[in-house]
Formats: structure tokens, sequence, C-alpha cells
């Protein structure tokens, strides 16, 4: 016993109290660090949640936007049934207004972050330039008339004919079809669900027919609420310039041999317009475009003119109201560049009257040797209908949703697993297709969406959702953007004629398209200022000297110089010196002449 | 018998003062690690708050002009650097009407970045967000000289660059601190106006 | 009848006879030459000759041109170049003989080609009279404007001069020729053409005065008169015309001219009782400078003042600034003019002072915000600083050169189509 209390007494001091503290001391820093990284961390993932949230709340818009133009209907899952996206739960609610406009509301939850943004929308469906040449009654065809097609926004009419473009023109009703003999139809015709054809013998359609699946209706032109308290009845020797705004006359009268030019942009709305003999109207749309609107009566004589000064066929646009049995009669002489609307009139075109652009009425009387060339760029495609995008905001998002800044599955009591995907998760609706399978049969499905595989179709023929249709047959495709010489660009900038000059000189020899384009430059080069440009680029193709010819810009001495420079002149060079307008003076065409 | 050393109860002066002076060398080292580490955490955090709140008035602001009507945006001058910013902004539909904000404005003033409704007004609000802007851009000397590289000469604290239908915002936070130092924090931002 | 007068019918009956044997001849002398012209080769040849065989009578060769509207292209063309070689005084009787007639309507368009191809100034007066309507107080056929305005062309290009001429002659000439020798008369003045057409508003008519409007709206378009100060003054008097429609027009001519000078008058107009006024005033105003205020006068006079008390106050100091202060205060100026919207010609100017200064920021600042700049001068001064840029600064010019064309073209007119939907599909 003495031994263990020795032995005991030996074992003595404080190395576990040392490295208690030891221990202490690195756990305190351990637990420290720990904070300020978990500190750290948390505060990454805040910052992370927030920014997904509102990615997620952007990528629920967008789908919803999206859906819009495909004829659904913008809301997405919902509070209750949310779509899954990521690691995030989100929902699109619509609300639609009056006039057409739905309002979108996207919730989005990531993590600890929330999300709520708005945007507001208006769907577009396709506009009625889309039908082309257009009746709701029977349309008969007087013989000997063309109608073709053309795009204008790719073109002139001229540069395009007897290209693809220029087939692809539509004519249609919702009744009956007939061409008569000598017609020449570069594109197809459309007939109404109980119509047919009558092609009389010797008529050419392109593009074969088919059958409309249900009625046009037309919708009524909406005259705009302008009160036309006075006429205005024009007969003078100068011509009556009408200034932009918007003006409305109980009738508008361009008198004999009169002339009277509107100025875009222009809302006009009248009860009669009559145009006498020899009588001008000019739709001058340099400025703006113009919209006439004709409640009663429209009578252009036959000697009248009337004339569009842009080849923007969607400037002019001529809506007729007038009702059924009144004389709605296009009888002028005219090159015409614009829309005519007119679903509860018959109209009457004459064959003087050359139409570009689209018609859409009740009835037609197109003369014989009539011409009508549809702009494909009236018509709206699928691929352009986006609904248009009003308003975008930041919105308050809900009391519920904001305060609680947990896992949202967990917060909602939702498994990830049985919720659907963003592209899934559309409001259901009823779903009218056409379509090819992958074995080339042809089916077509009416139902709901969701109890329809999609996986089924191979290529889609036809397809509409609650009516309106998301995909259409023979859209055409937009043209290859074509690559333009950087000369052209630099001649259809700003620069003034002397600084063109400049550059294109310093640049020469140039190539003939920017040769061309100096030439028909609008506003013109000088002529010194062009003369010395192709001075610096001889020899000369023919294709310059005829741009140089067609120039009003370069002067009669100038031009005979070169055309002397480059006798004898090719057959089509010479042609088109003696018809330039304003001709070569005399003696220039004199000195040119003797050299050939 | 005489009783052995071993059998002392007590440690020797020597014994001691070595036994305190370790300890009291142990606990120094300690007690120094303790308050590097705590600096460094402390150093840490401040960094951490004016990152914080940049990115926060960042994410104010961008969300404000994101919402703006780009027609009504104001200085509307493009690729010039501006440190004031004029818009309205969307607030959806009202009886199926569009309807916009009173203008809004976000300028610097002196070191405050100052929030205002109908600037100019009798009726005019304001709300300062912060008062810790630099006067220039972190990197700026004004000289008349791009010091920063980043295209723009001589540029504020808080900066507007409008570009088509974005807007680049850069800002710069300083905050001093309470030993004496400052701590600068610069972030910015490129925002599409969606309307 | 007593034998004197039987003689003198027998003399009459002799002279017609061998007045008009000759001309049967000479009719049927022209006819193979006619006839005989295949290639455009042989023209001179065949001028020369029908010159040669009408004894300078130029109405045989005038009349075959109006009586005749079956002959070629190259047979008219012969008989063109054929009048020319005749003498002047011979080959003008004819055309102010149809002049004063107006029962052959397509006597005068002959007329009109004739002179077109050999006319001169002098002869301005006399083309103006053929393109005149038949019937006074109603308008000119289509094709003989056309006529006239092709002549008018070729007459002022012919020799310097005619642009005074015309301009004395408009004023008293028939209404029916003022379209026409408007058009030419903008065309023909070149760089002048805005000067010369607003020196015809103040004795112009309210009808004339739109005509010159919009005449003087395209020679804008085309960049002609956008500093002249005379134009400007002129165009802002219609402003306040009795006629609101000219007040319209006058609008939009202003915009085109880009004439700052004219805001606080578009500011008044905001508050016009004509509704098309107040609304193409404001459009001006929004185009002028950028700016998208409201359409009342409040808040655009706030911005006015403003504006104003920055240009008084402060525009001289940013302009030293520019010159000779320091790098810094030259590119705060830069900045401070950048946000002007008022006086945007007189903020190119300044810039252009910057341009010559020797720091490359400042310089890269300012060619940036000249290319933010939605105005043409500012495509000027870009183009007169081009020759001097040192080689580093010529991305910077390039990209403000192509900045700024992609802000002119912008301000085009967006075109909409509103056109009614469907509400059924095929």
């Amino acid at each position: 016993m003495t031994h263990l209390c020795q032995s005991c007494s030996k074992r003595r001091g404080g190395a576990l109290l040392l490295s208690v503290v030891a221990v202490m001391v690195v756990s305190i820093l351990a637990a420290g660090f720990l904070n300020l990284t978990l500190s750290v961390t948390r505060r990454m993932n805040a910052s992370a949640d927030s920014a997904r949230a509102l990615e997620l709340a952007e990528a629920g818009l967008a789908e919803a936007y999206t859906g819009l133009a495909l004829a659904r209907t913008g809301a997405i899952g919902s509070e209750a049934a949310p779509a899954v996206f990521g690691d995030g739960l989100l929902w699109v609610e619509t609300i639609e207004h009056a006039g057409g406009r739905v309002e979108l509301r996207s919730t989005a939850l990531h993590g600890s972050g929330r999300a709520t943004l708005g945007l507001v929308a208006q769907p577009t469906a396709l506009g009625v330039g889309s039908l082309g040449f257009f009746t709701s009654e029977d349309l008969r065809l007087n013989p000997d008339v063309r109608l073709d097609s053309y795009d204008s926004a790719l073109g002139t009419y001229a540069d395009q004919m007897n290209t693809a473009l220029n087939n692809k023109g539509i004519v249609g009703s919702n009744g009956d079809v007939s061409v008569a003999s000598g017609n020449l139809i570069f594109g197809k015709i459309i007939i109404g669900t109980l119509g047919t054809v009558d092609l009389a013998s010797g008529a050419i359609v392109t593009g074969g027919t088919s059958q409309r699946a249900d009625d046009e209706v037309l919708p009524p032109v909406d005259v705009p609420p302008l009160t036309a308290t006075t006429s205005l009845k024009f007969i003078g020797a100068t011509p009556k310039i009408v200034a932009p705004g918007e003006l409305a006359y109980q009738t508008l009268s361009v008198g004999k041999a009169s002339n009277m030019v509107l100025t875009g942009p222009m809302t006009l709305v009248v009860d009669d317009l009559k145009l006498g003999l020899g009588a001008e109207l000019v739709f001058d749309t340099t400025d703006g475009p113009i919209q006439l609107y004709v409640k009663n009566s429209l009578d252009m004589a036959t000697s009248s003119i009337v004339s569009t000064s842009t080849q923007v066929t969607s400037d002019t646009q001529i809506y007729v109201s007038a009702p059924a049995g009144k004389s709605v009669n296009f009888g002028a002489k005219s090159q015409f560049y614009g829309f005519i609307y007119a679903p509860e009139a018959e109209i009457h075109i004459s064959a003087q009257y050359e139409l570009y652009g689209g018609l859409v009425c009740k009835e037609l009387q197109l003369a014989a040797q009539g011409k009508m060339h549809y702009d494909l760029a009236l018509g709206a495609t699928l691929k352009s209908t986006l609904p248009v995008l009003q308003a975008w905001r930041v919105v308050e998002m809900p009391t519920s949703i904001a305060t609680v800044r947990k896992d949202p599955f967990a917060v909602m009591g939702l498994e990830k697993n049985a919720l659907l995907a963003l592209g899934e998760a559309h409001a259901d609706q009823l779903l009218d297709i056409r379509y090819e399978t992958s074995g080339g049969a042809t089916k077509s499905y009416l139902g709901l969406e969701s109890e329809f595989d999609w996986s089924e179709v191979a290529l889609l023929l036809y397809g509409s959702r609650d009516g309106l249709a998301f995909f259409l047959p023979d859209d055409y495709g937009e043209g290859d953007i074509v690559a333009s010489d950087p000369l052209v660009d630099l001649v259809e900038s700003s620069l003034s004629s002397k600084q063109l000059r400049d550059q294109l000189l310093a640049a020469s020899p140039v190539s003939s398209d920017a040769l061309i384009a100096a030439c028909g430059r609008d506003p013109a080069m000088s002529s010194s200022d062009l003369d010395s440009v192709l001075d610096a680029n001889y020899p000369l193709g023919s294709d310059v000297l005829l741009a140089a010819v067609a120039s009003a810009a370069l002067s009669s001495s100038a031009l005979k110089d070169a055309l002397i420079a480059h006798s004898p002149l090719a057959p089509e060079v010479l042609d088109a010196v003696l018809a330039r307008q304003p001709p070569l003076s005399s003696s220039d065409l004199s000195n040119v002449l003797a050299k050939q | 018998m005489k009783p052995t050393s071993s059998q002392r109860a007590g440690w020797t002066l020597v014994e001691l003062m070595l036994a305190a002076g370790l300890t009291g060398l142990v606990m120094t080292k300690a007690a120094l690690v303790l308050r590097e580490a705590f600096g460094a955490a402390g150093r840490s955090t401040a960094a951490m708050h004016p990152e914080d709140q940049a990115r926060a008035l960042m994410e104010r602001i961008s969300l404000a002009i994101m919402g703006s009507d780009r027609d009504t945006l104001f200085p509307a001058a493009e690729s010039v650097h501006t440190s004031q910013i004029r818009y309205s902004m969307s607030l959806g539909l009202e009886d199926g009407e569009l309807v916009w904000s009173e203008p809004e404005e976000i300028r610097l003033d002196g070191s405050a970045v100052e929030w205002r409704e109908n600037p100019g007004a009798a009726d005019e609000r304001r709300v300062t967000w912060t008062s810790l802007v630099s006067p220039l851009l972190a990197g700026e000397v004004v000289n008349g000289e791009d010091d920063n590289g980043n295209g723009l000469v001589d540029e504020e604290g808080l900066s507007f660059e409008l570009d088509g239908d974005s807007v680049h915002i850069r800002l710069t936070l300083r905050r001093p601190e309470v030993d004496g130092r400052t701590v600068e924090q610069t972030v910015e931002s490129v925002v599409c106006i969606r309307n | 009848m007593r034998p004197s007068s039987l003689v003198r019918a027998a003399l009459a009956l002799a002279l017609l006879g061998a007045s008009t044997r000759p001309a049967r001849a000479q009719e049927e002398a022209l006819e193979p030459l006619l006839a005989g012209l295949g290639a455009a080769q042989e023209v001179p040849a065949v001028a020369t000759a029908l010159a040669e065989s009408v004894d300078g009578r130029a109405e045989r060769l005038f009349e075959p041109l109006v009586v005749r509207p079956e002959l070629s292209r190259l047979q008219r063309l012969a008989l063109e170049l054929a009048l020319a070689q005749l003498p002047r005084e011979a080959v003008l009787a004819p055309l102010r003989a149809a002049a004063r007639r107006a029962d052959v309507p397509a006597e005068r368009e002959v007329a009109l080609a004739v002179l077109t191809r050999l006319g001169t100034r002098v002869e301005l007066a006399l083309a103006l009279e053929l393109g005149a309507a038949d019937v006074r107080g109603e308008g000119a056929p289509r094709e003989r404007q056309k006529a006239l305005e092709h002549c008018l062309a070729a007459l002022l290009a012919r020799e310097p001069g005619g642009v005074q001429l015309l301009c004395e002659l408009v004023p008293r000439a028939d209404p029916s020729t003022l379209a026409p020798a408007l058009k030419a008369l903008a065309v023909a003045a070149g760089d002048e053409a805005a000067a010369r057409l607003a020196g015809l508003l103040p004795q112009a008519s309210d009808a004339v005065r739109a005509l010159v409007l919009a005449e003087l709206g395209r020679c804008a378009t085309r960049g002609v008169g956008l500093d002249d100060l005379g134009v400007s003054d002129l165009v802002r008097t219609q402003l306040g015309s009795a006629d609101r429609a000219l007040a319209v027009l006058a609008c939009g001519v202003l915009e085109k001219l880009r004439d700052h000078g004219a805001v606080p008058e578009l500011i008044v107009l905001l508050a016009d009782g004509d509704a098309n006024v107040r609304s193409r005033a404001h459009a001006a105003l929004t185009r002028l400078t950028g700016l998208a205020l409201p359409p009342e006068e409040e808040p655009w006079l706030a911005w006015l003042d403003e504006a104003m008390t920055w240009w008084d106050t402060r525009s001289e100091e940013s302009r030293v600034a520019l010159v000779s202060g320091s790098a810094a205060e030259a590119a705060a100026a830069v900045q401070e003019l950048a946000q002007q919207r008022f006086r945007r010609d007189h903020v190119v100017q300044a810039l252009e002072l910057a341009l010559a200064r020797s720091e490359p920021d400042v310089v890269a600042l300012t060619l940036t915000t000249l290319g933010s700049l939605d105005d043409p001068r500012a495509q000027l001064a870009l183009q007169r600083f081009r020759d001097e840029a040192q080689p580093e600064l010529r991305p910077g010019l390039e990209r403000a050169r192509v900045r700024l064309d992609q802000r002119v073209a912008a301000t085009d007119h967006r075109k909409t189509l509103r056109i009614p939907q469907r509400t059924r599909t095929p």
C-alpha cells in the first residue's frame, strides 16, 4: 500500500490540462472556420439561387410566349402542379384582356431564390393579306387575264418575272373558281369547301388546285372614327397637295384633268371617291403609309390615273366598306402598288389597272387582259407570327411564396419525378392535325393534345389548336441573303456625291455592280462626279453603259463622251440611247450615231 | 532514513519557471493564432459586405432598367458614359391598357446612389440606396485617359453606357474599415432593355 | 366677173399650184428618205438629206412628226436631227405656232420633244407655254407634264444661267406647268435647289406653296439645304399660315432640314387648334431631338429651358475646354456635349474642335460620340477627319461611320402592315 501511494504521488502534472486547452483552441478555430465557410457558402448559394430563379422565370416566359405563336394558350402548369426545369419549379399564368392582349406571369422557385416576371403580348394571326387574290363568292375570271406573284422584299416584279417567285400566286374563293381560256395563273387555286374549279381549254394554272378545310370569314372593315363634315372637290391646274394627318371628307373628288397628291402618313376616310376624266390621284407614301377608307362608293373614270410614289405594297391600303350594290370601280390607268380590302363589295377592275399587292373582296370583275401580281411579302408566314411583345416587368410575388425560402419541393410537398417538364406542361387544348407517319401513311387526329402521341408524326401537314392554325402547308422560305459588294453598300450610304466619288476613285477599278448602283443612286451623284468615276473604270460593260444611259444624273455631253469611247455600241445600248428620257441633245446624238 | 528528493512534494523553482515559460509560450502562440484567425475572418467578412451590397445594388438597378421603356431612356446617347439614367418602367396592364410608371431616375450624387421618382417635379420622391460609391470607377484617374482599359474615359463610380438595347452598368463601392483600411468592390453588369 | 379679178384668181390658183406642187414634191422627196432609213448609223446622213430637201421650211419636217404617229423611232429621230440643221428661227416658228394653238394636243408634245433636242435656256419660256394645259384652269395631260419636265431638264443642263431664268419665269407661268417646272428646277439647281425653291414661297399662292414645300421636302431628304438659314427662315414662316395644311407640310420640311432653330416654334404648335398640326409638330420634335416626351407643351418647354440654359451658361466653357483644356477637361466636355439634344449642328461643330487634340483617348471618345449622333453633319465631320486620322484611330473612325450610317438609315419611317386578321384558318 505504501508503494502504491508512493507511485501515485510520483504521477502528478498538468499535461492533460494543457492537452485539453490545446484541443479546445483547435476546436474553436475549426468551428470558427467552419462557421465562416458555411456562411460564405450560404451566401453564394442564396445569390446563385436568386439568379437561377430569375432565369427560370425568364424560361417560363419564353416558353409561354413561343407557345402563343403555336396557338397555345400560354398557360404552363399551375401553383398546385408546376412544371419542373432543372432543379427548380415554375408555372405561368395567363390573363386575357380586351383587345386580344395576353398577360403572362411566370413564377419560379429555385432553392432559396424566388422570382416572378410579367409579360404582355399581343398574339397575331395571319392577316388577310395572305389570301392572295380572294373573293368570298364565286370567282369568274375573264379571258386572257394574268395572275402571278413576286416578292417585293427581294426585288422588283420585273426582276422576278419567269423565276420561281413569279410562280407562287394564290387565287381563291369560298365557292367556285372558273378560269377562262387564255388565262395564265402562275400559282395555285384554292376553292371553297364545296367549290369546284372550271378550267376552260387554253387556260394555264401552274400550281394546281386544292380545297379549303373551312370557309374564310372575312372580318369587317374597322373604319376609324373620323367625322366628315365637308367635301373636297378639286379641279384646278396646279396639283393639290393634301398634307399628312387624319382626315375625313364626305366626298373626295378630283375633277377633269386635275391632279391630287395624298401625302403620307395619312388616314383618310371618305364616303365617296370620284376621279374624273383625265384626273390623277397620287399616293405619296415616301414619308409614311396611307390608309384610305371608302364607306360608300368609289368611281375612277376610265381615263383617270392612279399612282403610288413607292413600290412598297404595304404602304398603300384601300379599305372599302361600301355596302352591296354600290359601285366600286377601279377604272383608272394605274400601276398600283397596294392592298385592296372590300369584304362586302363587288369590285370592278379594268384591264389598265395593273395591281401589285393583294385584293380581297366579295366579288370580283376583272376585265379581260387584266393583270394582277400578288406580293408575297404581304402574306404573313407562320414564321413571322410571333406575338408582339409589348411590355416586360418584374412582378411583386405573393407573400406566401416570397417569405418561405427553403427547398421548394419540400415546402410544396411535391415529388420531382411526378411533375411534368417545362415543354410538356402547356395547358391542354383541342388539337386538329393532319400528318404523315414514318410509314408514309397520311393520318389525321382531332382531340385533346394530352392524349396524342407526337412521336407518330414524321411530317406535319396541317395543325391547329382550338381552331387557330399553327402550321399551314406550302409556307415559303425566306430568300437567301445575297452577299453584297461593300462598295455597293458605300454607294447606298449617306456620303455626299463628292465623297463617294473620292472613295470610288480610290477603289478603282470597281465592280460593275458598284458602277450600276452609282448610276442609279438616289440621291443622284452629280454629273461631273459620276462622269469621273465612270471614266476611271473604262472599259465599261454593256450593263454599266445601260445603267449610265438610264441615269438622269449624267448630262448629255458626259454621256456622249462615254458612248463614243465605247462605240460601236451594242444594239441594246444603242436602243436605250435612242429611247433615253431626257434625250441627248441633237449634236451629241449626231456625234454618237456618227461613230456607230 | 532521510526522505529522497523523489518523495518531496512540489516543484523546484527551475521546474516551475520552465513550466510557466513553456505554458506561456504555448498560450501566446495559441492566442496569436486565434487572433490571426479572427483577423482573417474579419477581413473576409468585411470584404463580403461591400460585395453583397454592390451585388444587391447592381441587381436593383438592373431590374429597374430591364423593365424600362427604351424610348423613355434618357440620356440616350450611345457609347458615351453617364452617371445618371432616367426611364419609365412597365407596370403591366390596367383596364386592358398598357401602363407605365412615372419617370424615375437613378443618379450618382456625390457618393450616394439616389433613386428619384418624378425628378424635378413638385411631388418628387427620393430614396438613397447607398452612400458608399467611389467618386471614380476602380483604376480610373481624372486625366482624360482610359486608365482602366474599359473603353471609357474618366468614368465615375457609377456609370451607365448605352449600346443599342443594352446598358452596361459599372459600379465601384468603397468603404473605410475601423482599422483604417479601405475596402473597394467593383461589379459590372450588362442588361438588355426589354421594352 | 371683171377680167382683172379673173386674172387675179388665175394667178392665185397658179401660185397655189406652184406652192403646193413643190410642197407635194417635197413630201414625196421626204418619203423615200424616211422609208429607206434602216439602221441607226444611217440617221445622220438621212437627217442631212432631209434638211437639204425642205429648203429651209421647218414646218415640212415638223408636220410629219405631228400627223404621222406611225413613224418609227429612227424616222422621228432623223426628222428631229434634220430640224436641228435648219436656221434656228425657222425651227422655232412652228413651235411658237404650236404654243398658240390648242386644237391639236399632240402638236405640243412633239414641239416639246423637238425643243428638248435642240433648245437652249432662251427657249425656257416657250417650253412653259408649250407645256401648259389646253384649257385654262385645268391640269395638263400627264404625258405633256412629263415631256415638259424632260424638256426643262435638258434646257437647264445645256448651258449655265437657266436656273435663274426659270426662277424668274415660274411666278408668271401657267399654273398647270408649275409642278414639272419645280421638279426640273430642284434637279437642275443642285446644291442651290433649296434656296431657289424657298425663294418662291413669299409671293406664291397657297396651292403653289404646297407644291414648293413638297419639293423642298424632297430636296432636304437628299441633303440639300441642310445648313441654309435662309431656307429654314422662309419655311418657318409657313408655320403660321392660315392654311393649316401648309403648317403641316412645313413641319415635315423643317424636320428633314434638321432645323433645330425651329424647335421653339414647333413646341408652340403643340397647342395648335388643328390636331394634324399638333401631331406633325410632335413627330418633328421627337425626330429632331430623339426625346420621347408627351405631345404637350409643358414638358417640352421645361426641356428647352434646361437646354438653352446650358447653351447660354456652359457652351463657351465647353468649347474652351475642348480646345485648350486639359485632357480630362476635354473628355468631360465631350461627354457633356454628347448629352445635348438641342442645336445638334453646334454640337457637331464643337466636337470637331476636339478631333484636333493630340490625346488619342480623347479623339477616340469624340469619334464615338460623333458616331452616336443622329445627324448627317456628323458624317461630314467624320469624312473631313478621315484624311488626318492617325492609323490607330482609323478602326474607331470606321466604327463611328458605320454606326452613323445605321442610325441615319434607322430614322426612315417604319412601315407597318395593319391588315385585318383572318378569323378562320384553312
